[in-house]
């Protein structure tokens, strides 16, 4: 076949993948419906996972050990029912943290740690690189085999322009970062990228179907006949059984099974894809399926064509290459044609998948940290175009790195063996990110021991000795052990020899990897973040139903952190997630000084889609200020669980809320005391106060009746006139005792009010006292300025206040001339009534008192007055009642000024 | 009613992993034809679309 002729399809593939990924962005601009929110593109873009090691890799490695290829396929399918539990919870997590990649997954989890992100960030490239490289040789492999090998342009001497491979390097960075780099926030997710996937996965599938039912049904009268003419060769017949059946060979199917099962959730790739790039949680459901029968469907012709390409070729020509050589020798351009391209969508649909994954990583979790630290982001306003071109030129190096890798190193292992080296080292994150996942003690140290212990020895055994078995360096560490230590070989670390080399590594890496995680976990305590975290990561479930909680409380000044986010998200985006926030949380941010807490964590989640979570913790710590761990989140520490401080909170708050209870019982308790002495006082008051009269009534009644002969009709008349008076005074101080438990047992009911007028009670009870102050020679005024006011009140109460005090005023004035003087007046709200008599006044001292119980003022000359010592209490309980006070001054010239202020019924 | 799905998929996942590793394997890890293919082969591609069509029923199921 011409070479123009493979290119010219080449290009027309890679035309229509650009254009597929382009009216689908297209689509999604123009706000039109999302085809790629779809549970079945979902499942096929996940078919990444099928690479060219699938494509070509699986029937060569089945030519040469049967069967035991189908374990990379069958370990995701085992785990499939799992991912309705560890898929979606990933999912959940990392749309509440708008997590970008695996890195940023587990630095999330052990407290956004930059150091574990880079840990894991460079495990990926280390492991995922020499991955690439594979895949562009593969492709490179395709055209070479088309073409018959009559280009020199693919020899591996040639570098650069001069080399095909670097040509189609160049066309996957340009389409990577056309549809990989369009937007910042991975969370606003690829779709063009995403469809253009999907469609490569169909493509494949429908290619590699393609040549086997050309093999089988063109080259060979269907299955039966390829496989009853195999079954008569003795070598091939051994291809029927896992090979040879040994404990080995079960160890590596075991093995492979449990790589390939966490490799296709733990890859780069495969988390983007699955994770990051997951529109709706529900499509984990449909992919749960869909993804392995796909994987069935695609496997179900590998073993025929091994099978015939082994009849065919013999040995005589790589196995890797069946799949292009078998439509070779059936002289068929068409199929080889499709063959190739179906390939080309494997290898690409890695490559670039791949390579967003690593940029993302990169750039989150090296680059921009560093630069963090060493302040380089500075304060220019806009950091977006920057970000974007970070990643740009990650995706970039990723390629060349690749080409490089393939150029300088990669030409000498075969597919299968570099794509299980990588899924070792994706196996090494299943630690920290599984049990992370579901086990809150984890820590961060634990994570960082299990990590770096796995890749050392995952580095040792696999790409170092691989490495120097290609030559690359002196190999004698192989035979000797690394120092001529003997336990130390690395296809028989500690002496455990037997295993094939992938197994060994991924036994002793993944053994050292959970041990140490699980031991330095179990030992170490972790931060308040990394506690805070891991709630978030296991109890996923609770934080998506809206509950949200954190212990460490920031502050940060608005500007800044306004300021801040700006230049990682763009003005337009950050008015958008600002609007969402002051949707959702009812809040207007544009008076607000201080950010709080939540909105800091807001705005990090959304910084994190940017630019990852440790890189986003680093920039808000910077600007923000934490503040000191206050009781009961030291108490989280120390407890270990959110709901130790919650049930301590809870115990904390009841404890307040039982001292208050008790305070103000032990407030009732001590009023109710009070009382109880006061009502002792005034019992023994009464008493006494009754024993007066009722003394003076018996002696002059004793009297009387002693001496009836002999007292003079005068003498009598003035005894029986005094026994009135007493029997009087007994009445009224009676009616006054009524009158206060009246009172007091009113104090807890609420008053029955009317409006009332006080000028028409004073001139009713002016008119009512004319006698009394005309026996007395008493000249009474009045004057009231407030004639409309009325006060909202008890009629005959506020009666019985004016009563008391004129009365009073008319016991107390001057007893020759005696003047009083009635005036009303409003001040403000307030009616006040005065009443002013010119008798002796009231001294300082006993100002206060006489509105006390029994308070009488005791003359020295004129000695105890008329009275119960009731009045003035009384009175002042009724103003009380009332809202009202009353207060006593001295008048001018001598005299009292007794001041009643009500509020005025408006 | 209790929801059953979750521990259905787990005792799903359960018997396939007993299914697909050793020593059930081995009983068809043997040379020779069945209906004129390999028995291995048959039985991996056999019980592989049982195992998905019993997680697509368990997945229907509800709703």
């Amino acid at each position: 076949m011409e070479i123009s002729t493979v290119v010219f399809w080449a290009i027309l593939y890679i035309a229509i993948l650009f254009f597929t990924a382009w009216w689908i962005e297209r689509r999604s601009g123009r706000q039109q419906k999302n085809l790629v929110n779809n549970p079945y593109i979902y499942s096929l873009s996940l078919a990444v996972y099928c690479t060219a090691w699938t494509y070509f890799g699986s029937v060569g490695r089945a030519s040469n050990t049967g069967m035991s290829f189908l374990a990379v396929y069958l370990g995701p399918t085992l785990m499939a029912p799992l991912w309705f539990f560890i898929l979606r919870k990933m999912v959940l997590i990392s749309k509440h943290q708008r997590i970008t990649s695996i890195a940023d997954f587990i630095s999330s989890r052990f407290g956004k740690s930059t150091s574990l992100a880079a840990i894991v960030t460079l495990m990926c490239v280390a492991g995922i690189v020499p991955y690439i490289s594979i895949q562009l040789k593969a492709i490179a492999f395709g055209v070479d085999i088309l073409t018959d090998k009559k280009y020199p342009y693919f020899k591996s001497n040639a570098y650069f322009v001069w080399d095909a491979t670097f040509w189609i390097t160049a066309a996957m960075i340009l389409f990577t970062v056309l549809f990989g780099t369009r937007k910042i926030d991975p969370n606003e997710k690829h779709n063009g990228l995403v469809a253009a996937v999907a469609f490569e996965s169909l493509v494949k599938l429908v290619a590699f179907w393609g040549i086997g039912v050309f093999v089988v049904y063109g080259m060979f009268d269907g299955p039966g006949d390829l496989f009853e003419r195999a079954a008569q060769q003795n070598d091939i017949l051994q291809l029927f059984t896992q090979s040879v059946v040994k404990n080995t060979s079960v160890m590596s199917w075991n093995m492979l099974l449990l790589l390939s099962a966490f490799a296709f959730l733990l890859l780069p790739r495969q988390f983007y894809i699955s994770v990051v790039e997951n529109n709706d949680v529900q499509h984990v459901n449909t992919a749960m399926w869909l993804l392995p029968l796909y994987l069935l469907l695609i496997n179900i012709f590998v073993f025929p064509i091994a099978i015939a390409g082994k009849m065919h070729f013999g040995a005589d020509i790589a196995s890797d290459s069946y799949v292009l050589s078998l439509p070779m020798a059936g002289q068929s351009h068409v199929i080889s044609l499709v063959a190739f391209i179906g390939g080309f969508a494997a290898a690409s649909g890695m490559i670039i998948v791949s390579s967003i994954a690593l940029s993302i990583m990169i750039s989150n979790h090296l680059i921009v940290p560093l630069m963090i630290q060493a302040k380089w982001l500075g304060m220019k306003p806009d950091r977006l175009g920057l970000l974007l071109n970070i990643r740009r030129w990650s995706i970039v190096s990723v390629m060349l790195m690749a080409y490089l890798y393939l150029k300088g190193v990669g030409s000498s292992y075969d597919l299968v063996s570099v794509g299980l080296i990588s899924f070792t080292a994706a196996a090494q994150f299943a630690p920290a990110t599984f049990i992370g996942m579901y086990w809150k003690g984890a820590t961060k140290s634990g994570a960082i021991a299990g990590l770096l212990a796995g890749a050392l020895i995952w580095a040792y055994c696999l790409p170092l000795t691989s490495m120097a078995e290609a030559g690359l360096f002196d190999a004698s560490f192989i035979e000797h052990g690394a120092f001529g230590v003997h336990w130390l070989k690395p296809r028989a670390l500690f002496g455990l020899e037997g295993m094939d080399p992938v197994s060994h590594a991924a036994w002793w890496s993944l053994l050292f990897n959970f041990s140490l995680f699980g031991a330095v976990s179990a030992f170490s305590q972790p931060s308040a973040l990394t506690l805070m975290q891991a709630d978030l990561f296991v109890n996923i479930h609770k934080y998506t139903s809206g509950a949200d909680f954190d212990p460490v409380k920031r502050t940060a000044r608005i500007d800044d952190l306004l300021h801040m986010v700006r230049r990682f998200l763009g003005e337009k985006r950050l008015l958008e997630v600002l609007n969402l926030y002051e949707a959702q949380n009812n809040k207007t941010l544009k008076d607000l000084k201080i950010a709080e807490a939540d909105l800091i964590n807001y705005l990090e989640t959304h910084l994190a889609g940017a630019i990852g979570a440790a890189s986003a913790r680093l920039m808000t710590d910077s600007i923000s200020k934490e503040e000191t761990l206050t009781f009961e989140e030291v108490m989280l520490v120390m407890e270990q669980t959110q709901e130790a401080l919650r049930y301590s909170r809870e115990l904390e708050l009841k404890s307040v809320a039982l001292e208050q209870v008790s305070r103000s019982l032990q407030d009732a308790n001590d009023q109710l005391k009070a009382l109880d002495r006061l009502k002792a006082n005034f019992i023994a008051n009464v008493t006494h106060e009754l024993r007066t009269p009722v003394t003076s009534i018996k002696s002059l009644s004793k009297i009387m009746l002693d001496y009836r002969d002999e007292l003079s009709e005068e003498k009598m008349a003035s005894y029986l006139a005094i026994l009135v008076s007493e029997s009087d005074r007994i009445g009224r101080l009676i009616n006054q005792v009524l009158d206060i438990e009246k009172l007091n047992a009113e104090d807890n009911q609420p008053l029955s009010t009317e409006p009332v007028a006080i000028h028409e009670l004073i001139e009713q009870l002016v008119l009512g006292m004319e006698p009394i102050f005309k026996e007395k020679n008493i000249q009474c005024s009045y004057q009231n300025d407030a004639i409309s006011a009325q006060i909202l009140g008890h009629r005959d109460r506020i009666m019985q206040v004016l009563v008391n005090l004129v009365s009073n005023a008319t016991k107390f004035c001057n007893p020759e001339k005696g003047t009083i003087h009635i005036g009303v007046f409003q001040r403000d709200t307030q009616l006040n009534i005065q009443v002013v008599d010119n008798g002796r006044g009231i001294p300082d001292n006993a100002k206060d008192m006489i509105f006390g119980q029994f308070a009488q003022l005791n003359h020295p000359k004129l000695g105890k007055p008329d009275g119960t010592g009731l009045g003035l209490y009384i009175t002042k309980q009724i103003i009380q009642q009332h809202n009202g006070k009353i207060t006593v001054q001295d008048a001018k010239g001598g005299g009292a000024v007794f001041t009643v202020e009500l509020p005025i019924n408006i | 009613m209790r929801d059953q799905q979750p521990a259905r998929l787990i005792i799903l996942f359960i018997i396939a992993v007993l299914l697909f590793t050793y020593p059930f394997l081995s009983i068809f890890d043997k040379p020779g034809l069945t209906f004129s293919l390999p028995t291995l082969y048959i039985f991996f591609f056999v019980v592989w679309g049982l195992l998905i069509a019993l997680i697509y029923g368990l997945m229907k199921q509800k709703k």
